[in-house]
């Protein structure tokens, strides 16, 4: 019963009042009228008996005549016929409640759909508001007052889902924040300390140092990236960035890296070169540049010696598509999702000596999605997975 | 050279200014606004490196004041506030640099020097770093004594940037001292000459000399991290 629609609900229940009203309704009625007609039948035969030979003349009344030798036949023939009319009543009159009932019962079904209608136009409105745009959206309400309160408390609820999103952004922002002086500090000590030459240090006082220096510079990395991510919503978007000289530079920025894993790095277009003009993107040209330079690094650094990461720009409708293939190992099936979580990573040890602090594609998916895109794996095996982007190109 | 430090953070105040003094500065600090604003209006500096979130007079109206009367004086602001709104702020209300904590020494060594090495350099026909050679007379690049053809645009960019190595140059300001005023979209076509700028330097010179730094510009020379 749980499983069906508002609409169905409605219809069946009324449907079952409109039998069992009709089924009562058509058990009175037959009772009645087969009383009645009962009645007419013993009249008759009470007639019969007690008068044998109906000879009064009475202008006003009917008047039958039967030869006394046919009586008997009559009488018997009439009881049947008083049987059968009242068969004939019962069986039309099931015929007449089930007909309507069934005919009232269709009816129902779209004088119901037709009432449930703002429920429609609410849960239409209710699938707009997605994750993504939930601080900009609220439900307006329509006139039925059920709905009227339905709608305030859906707001309300709104309103309070943004507000607590915003404060743990904030939140991570200004924690993010407060580190930043204590690990210059550290950062700036260590630095100077080790620009002079101590010729007495111990080999382990030296290791320490070491360690330290590794563990500010990550932990910088990682303040910097957390900072970058609550940050995300404030930056303006309004560049105008063409997609295929921003790739070029990305590549170029990459080159190094590349290089000193011997990975080919190879963008091709299947647009041709006049029309690659039009694969721009309004947004920001710093996120855009980030989200490219996340995904491309990681496909150098999950990359095997000697292979290759590839860079497919085309067009399909308003959207630019970019691929960036690798030819990693590849991620398992139970992860495509979970990659784009925060401090998500497959192989922590792995990811930690490459210098990752698991916000790398998280941040990716965030610029996606902040520029009405998004970014998934679109497809993964054992010779490397490929990532798709879909960005919506600027209406020119 | 002179260099006044302006932090409130004691410690990172001292060990910044100690490390300044190590290379051969003549370092003030200082930890607040209020006495920031005395000594800039009696002293002359050659170098204010300031920190924007001060007790007293904050960070933003010290260089306000600083610059109604002073345009020689450089400026580099040392802030925890790493928005980009902060740091074209900054950059507008007249600083010449900016630095986001937490950072190296080394990094902000880099800067002091491309800062205050400016004026004298400018003097020089030649410009260098490393092994690539830059000829201001006759505009020609060289690396190992290897002739690099780069067009007018590049040559430009590559002397702007090796003026000012060791600390990253933003597009914007690259568009104002290479271009000719007349650029249409502020990042693609730029993008571009560079792209294909660092593309030649590589083949002759066999590595990128230029970084791209994150929303903060193109560097030559100085730290890469």
């Amino acid at each position: 019963m749980k499983k069906i629609s508002l609409q169905w609900r409605l219809t069946l229940m009324t449907s079952l009042l409109i039998a069992i009203s009709c089924i009562v309704l058509n058990l009175l009625l037959y009772r009645t009228g087969s009383f009645y007609m009962e009645s007419l039948g013993d009249s008759v035969q009470d007639y019969g008996i007690s008068f044998a030979l109906p000879k009064v003349q009475d202008p006003d009344n009917l008047y039958i005549d039967i030869p006394e030798n046919n009586w008997d036949d009559f009488v018997s023939q009439f009881s049947i016929q008083v049987v059968d009319t009242k068969r004939g009543y019962g069986i039309y009159g099931w015929l007449i409640t089930a007909v309507i009932t069934l005919l009232s019962g269709f009816l129902t079904y779209f004088i119901s759909g037709q009432a449930l209608k703002p429920l429609r136009a609410f849960s239409r409105q209710v699938a707009q508001v997605q994750f993504q745009n939930i601080t900009d959206c609220s439900v307006t309400p329509n006139g039925v007052p059920e709905f009227r309160q339905l709608c305030q408390s859906f707001n309300q609820m709104l309103e309070r889902l943004s507000a607590a999103f915003q404060s743990q952004r904030q939140f991570t922002g200004n924690a993010a924040h407060e580190f930043r002086t204590p690990l210059a500090l550290m950062q700036a000590k260590l630095d100077l300390y080790s620009s002079a030459p101590h010729p007495g240090t111990d080999p382990e006082t030296a290791e320490t140092l070491t360690m330290m220096q590794e563990q500010v510079e990550r932990l910088s990395k990682l303040v910097k990236t957390l900072l970058d991510m609550s940050e995300l919503q404030t930056i303006q978007r309004k560049d105008h960035v063409a997609l295929i000289p921003l790739m070029d530079e990305v590549l170029t920025d990459l080159m190094p890296l590349a290089d000193s894993r011997n990975i080919t790095l190879v963008q091709q277009t299947s647009e041709n070169p006049a029309s690659s003009d039009h694969l721009c993107v309004t947004g920001s040209d710093i996120l855009l540049y980030r989200l490219f330079f996340n995904l491309i690094e990681n496909g150098v650094k999950y990359n095997r010696e000697n292979g290759s990461v590839k860079i497919d720009i085309s067009k399909e409708q308003n959207f630019a598509i970019i691929k960036i293939s690798d030819t990693g190992n590849g991620i398992s099936k139970e992860y495509l999702e979970s990659i784009f979580q925060p401090f998500f990573r497959v192989d922590k040890s792995r990811s930690r000596a490459l210098g990752g602090v698991g916000l790398g594609l998280a941040l990716v998916r965030e610029i996606a999605l902040l520029h009405g895109g998004n970014v998934s794996v679109a497809s993964s095996s054992n010779a490397g997975s490929t990532f798709e982007v879909r960005l919506p190109l600027s209406q020119s | 050279m002179r260099l006044l430090i302006v932090e409130d953070e004691k410690e990172l105040c001292d060990t910044v200014a100690k490390s300044l003094h190590d290379i051969g500065y003549e370092v003030d600090t200082c930890y607040d606004g209020n006495t920031a604003s005395e000594l800039i209006i009696c002293e002359k500096y050659d170098l204010i490196i300031l920190d924007l979130n001060l007790p007293g007079i904050d960070g933003m109206t010290l260089l306000h004041m600083l610059r109604s009367d002073d345009d020689e004086t450089k400026v580099l602001i040392l802030s925890a506030r790493s928005q980009i709104a902060d740091k074209v702020e900054g950059l507008d209300a007249g600083a010449n640099d900016y630095l986001e904590k937490p950072f190296h020494l080394q990094e902000l060594h880099a800067r002091v020097r491309s800062l205050t090495r400016r004026n004298f350099i400018q003097n020089d026909i030649c410009l260098s770093c490393g092994d690539l050679h830059f000829d201001t007379r006759s505009r020609v690049a060289s690396a190992h004594n290897i002739p690099i053809s780069l067009t007018r645009k590049e040559n430009g960019i590559l002397e702007y940037l090796l003026l000012h190595q060791g600390r990253p140059v933003s597009q914007e300001e690259l568009i104002q001292h290479v271009w000719d005023s007349s650029v249409d979209t502020f990042s693609n076509s730029i993008r571009v000459h560079i792209s294909s700028l660092r593309k030649k330097l590589k083949q002759t010179l066999g590595y990128d000399p230029i970084s791209n730094r994150i929303g903060e510009g193109y560097q030559i020379g100085g730290t890469h991290s």
